[in-house]
C-alpha cells in the first residue's frame, strides 16, 4: 500500500517536472508536422503561376517561410524585389517613351501646318481641319495605350481574387485551429463576400464608369464645338465614389468584426485552459501546455500563409502600379512640353490621359490596398486569441 | 445597368460627332448658328430621355406592386394565401398522428381541410387545432373562422363533417 503511494507520487512530480521539457522539444518538430498535414501545395502552385511572368522573383512556400521563421533567417529578401523594380521601371521608361516620341513628333508637325495653313488660307478652316486630323491620329494612340493600361488592371484584378479564393480557405482553417473558431467563423463569409464583391463592382462598374468618362473627354478635345465634359465630370465621380463608399465599409466592418471576434475567442480559449488546468486531476497542468504548443505553432503556421498572401499581392500590384506611374509622370510631362506649340487640342489630350492613368493607378492601388489590409488585420486580430 | 449606361453615352457621342461635322460642312452665316441651336437641343433630348423614361415608368407602376416587380395585385394576394394555408397545413402536420392534410380557401373565412390520420382522432380537437393553426398564419380572429374538416382514418373510415362557425 505504502510502495504503490510512493509510486503515484513519484510519476506525477515526473510529468510535471518533465512536461515543459517536452513541449519544449517538440515545437520544431510539431510546428513541420503540421505544416506537412496542412495541404498548402495548391497555394503555393497558384501563387507560383502568378507570379511566372516576373522570373526574377521567388516568393517563397509555406513551408519554406516556416522553416525560415524558425532558425531565424530572411526568408525573402527584398533586393531581388528592388532589382527586379528597377528593371521593371527600365522597359517601362523605354516602352512609354517610344510612345510618347511618337506624339511628341505629331504635335510639332500639327504645329507647322496649323502655321503654314494659316499663312496660305485666311479663314482658318484649313488650319481647323489640319488640327482635328493630328489630334485623331493622338487620340488613336492614347487610347491604344489606355486600353492595354485598362486590360492590365483587368488581369490584376482577377489574379488577386484567384489568390484571395485560395489563401482563405486555409487561412480560416488555420485560425480555427489556432484557437480562434469565432474569428474564423466571422471572417470566413465577411471575407469571400467582400473580395467578390469587389472585384465585381471594380471590374463591372467602376472601370467601365472611368473608361467612359475619359471617351468622352477625348472627344470633347476632338470637336470642341459641342461638348459633354461634365456628363464625363459625373461618370467618373459616380466611380469614384463607389470605390470610396465600398472601401469605407470594409474598414468599418473589418474593424468591427475583428474586435468582436478576437475577444469571444480570447474568452473561449481562457476558459479551456482554466478547465484543463483546474478540473484534469494530475495531467491538467501538462494537458493545457501541450494545447498551448500546438496553437502556438499554428498560429506560426498562419502567419506564414498570411506572409505568402502578402507578399504575392505586393509583387503582383507593384509592377502595374509603376507602369500606371510612369505611363502619368510621360503624359504630364508631354501635355507641359506641347503647350507652348500652341496647339491647343494636343496637350488637353495628354492632360486628360495623365489624369486617366492617374484614376487608373488610384482604383488599382486603393483595391490591393483593401486585399492587404484585409490579409493583416484578419490574422493579427486572431493572434491576439492565443495569447 | 452598366450596357445601358453604355449605349446611351455612345449615343450621345455620335450625336456630339455628328454635330461637329455639321458645323465643319455648313457655310458660315445663319443656317449655322441654327443648325447649332438643334444639335444642341438632340443633344440635351438624347441626355435627358432615359431619365423621362424611368420617371415615367416608375409613375406608371401601382404602389402595391412597385416592390414586387410585374403582375397585378391579385396574384400577389394570391400567393399570399397560398403561403398562408401552407403554413397552416405544415401546423396541422405536427399533431400527433396526422398523416397529411390538405386545406383550401373555399371563401373569406371559410376553409376546408382534408385530413388523413393513422389513429383515430376527436374531430372536435382537430378542427379546433385546424382553427388555431390558420388564425396563427393569416392573423384573423379565431371565432370568425370556420373549417369544413373531412377526416379519413383507419377506424372511423365514413366522413365525418363538422362545421362551427
Amino acid at each position: 500500500m505504502r510502495k504503490g503511494f510512493w509510486v503515484v507520487i513519484l510519476a506525477v512530480g515526473m510529468i510535471a517536472f518533465l512536461s515543459p521539457f517536452v513541449s519544449a522539444q517538440s515545437i520544431d518538430t510539431l510546428v513541420q508536422r503540421q505544416a506537412q498535414s496542412v495541404n498548402t501545395q495548391s497555394l503555393d502552385r497558384q501563387v507560383s503561376q502568378l507570379v511566372n511572368p516576373y522570373p526574377q522573383i521567388h516568393v517563397p512556400t509555406v513551408s519554406e517561410i516556416v522553416s525560415d521563421l524558425l532558425h531565424h533567417k530572411n526568408p525573402f529578401p527584398l533586393n531581388q524585389l528592388f532589382s527586379a523594380m528597377a528593371q521593371a521601371i527600365g522597359g517601362d521608361l523605354a516602352q512609354e517613351g517610344r510612345v510618347l516620341g511618337v506624339i511628341f513628333l505629331l504635335s510639332v508637325l500639327a504645329a507647322i501646318l496649323s502655321r503654314l495653313s494659316e499663312s496660305i488660307d485666311a479663314s482658318g478652316h484649313i488650319a481647323e481641319l489640319a488640327q482635328m486630323a493630328v489630334v485623331s491620329a493622338l487620340i488613336l494612340i492614347a487610347l491604344h495605350s489606355f486600353g492595354v493600361a485598362l486590360s492590365m488592371v483587368h488581369n490584376l484584378l482577377t489574379d488577386v481574387v484567384h489568390l484571395m479564393e485560395s489563401l482563405i480557405p486555409l487561412l480560416v482553417v488555420l485560425m480555427a485551429g489556432s484557437g480562434a473558431v469565432a474569428s474564423a467563423g466571422i471572417f470566413h463569409p465577411i471575407m469571400m463576400l467582400t473580395v467578390n464583391l469587389v472585384a465585381v463592382l471594380t471590374r463591372s462598374w467602376v472601370l467601365p464608369l472611368v473608361l467612359l468618362a475619359t471617351i468622352i473627354d477625348l472627344v470633347g478635345h476632338w470637336m470642341p464645338n459641342f461638348s459633354i465634359k461634365n456628363l464625363a465630370l459625373l461618370l467618373r465621380q459616380t466611380g469614384l465614389t463607389l470605390l470610396g463608399g465600398l472601401m469605407t465599409l470594409f474598414l468599418g466592418v473589418m474593424a468591427v468584426e475583428g474586435s468582436a471576434g478576437s475577444v469571444a475567442d480570447g474568452v473561449t480559449l481562457r476558459t479551456g485552459k482554466f478547465l484543463a488546468n483546474t478540473f484534469v486531476p494530475v495531467v491538467g497542468k501538462a494537458f493545457s501546455d501541450a494545447m498551448e504548443a500546438v496553437l502556438g505553432s499554428s498560429m506560426l503556421l498562419k502567419n506564414a500563409v498570411s506572409v505568402v498572401g502578402a507578399l504575392t499581392i505586393i509583387v503582383l500590384v507593384a509592377f502595374p502600379l509603376i507602369k500606371l506611374f510612369i505611363m502619368m509622370v510621360l503624359y504630364r510631362l508631354g501635355a507641359a512640353a506641347t503647350e507652348p506649340l500652341g496647339v491647343s487640342g494636343v496637350n488637353k489630350t495628354l492632360e486628360t490621359m495623365a489624369t486617366a492613368a492617374g484614376w487608373l493607378l488610384a482604383i488599382t492601388g486603393s483595391v490591393a490596398l483593401m486585399f492587404f489590409l484585409m490579409i493583416t488585420v484578419v490574422v493579427t486580430a486572431s493572434n491576439g486569441a492565443g495569447l | 445597368m452598366m450596357a445601358l449606361i453604355g449605349h446611351w453615352v455612345k449615343s450621345l457621342i455620335v450625336i456630339v460627332l455628328l454635330g461637329n461635322l455639321a458645323q465643319f460642312i455648313l457655310p458660315k452665316g445663319d443656317l449655322k448658328k441654327y443648325a447649332g441651336l438643334i444639335v444642341g437641343l438632340v443633344l440635351l433630348l438624347a441626355m435627358v430621355s432615359p431619365v423621362w423614361s424611368l420617371i415615367h415608368r416608375l409613375e406608371n407602376i401601382p404602389a402595391s406592386t412597385a416592390l414586387l416587380g410585374e403582375g397585378n395585385g391579385n396574384t400577389f394576394q394570391a400567393v399570399v394565401e397560398q403561403e398562408q394555408v401552407g403554413q397552416a397545413e405544415a401546423m396541422v402536420l405536427s399533431y400527433p398522428q396526422v398523416v397529411s392534410c390538405h386545406i383550401t380557401l373555399a371563401n373569406p373565412h371559410h376553409y376546408d381541410a382534408y385530413v388523413k390520420t393513422g389513429a383515430p382522432i376527436s374531430t372536435q380537437t382537430l378542427v379546433r387545432y385546424i382553427q388555431a393553426a390558420l388564425a396563427v398564419s393569416t392573423g384573423q380572429n379565431k371565432d370568425q373562422i370556420t373549417v369544413h374538416l373531412v377526416v379519413q382514418g383507419p377506424s372511423n373510415t365514413k366522413p365525418a363533417t363538422q362545421a362551427k362557425s
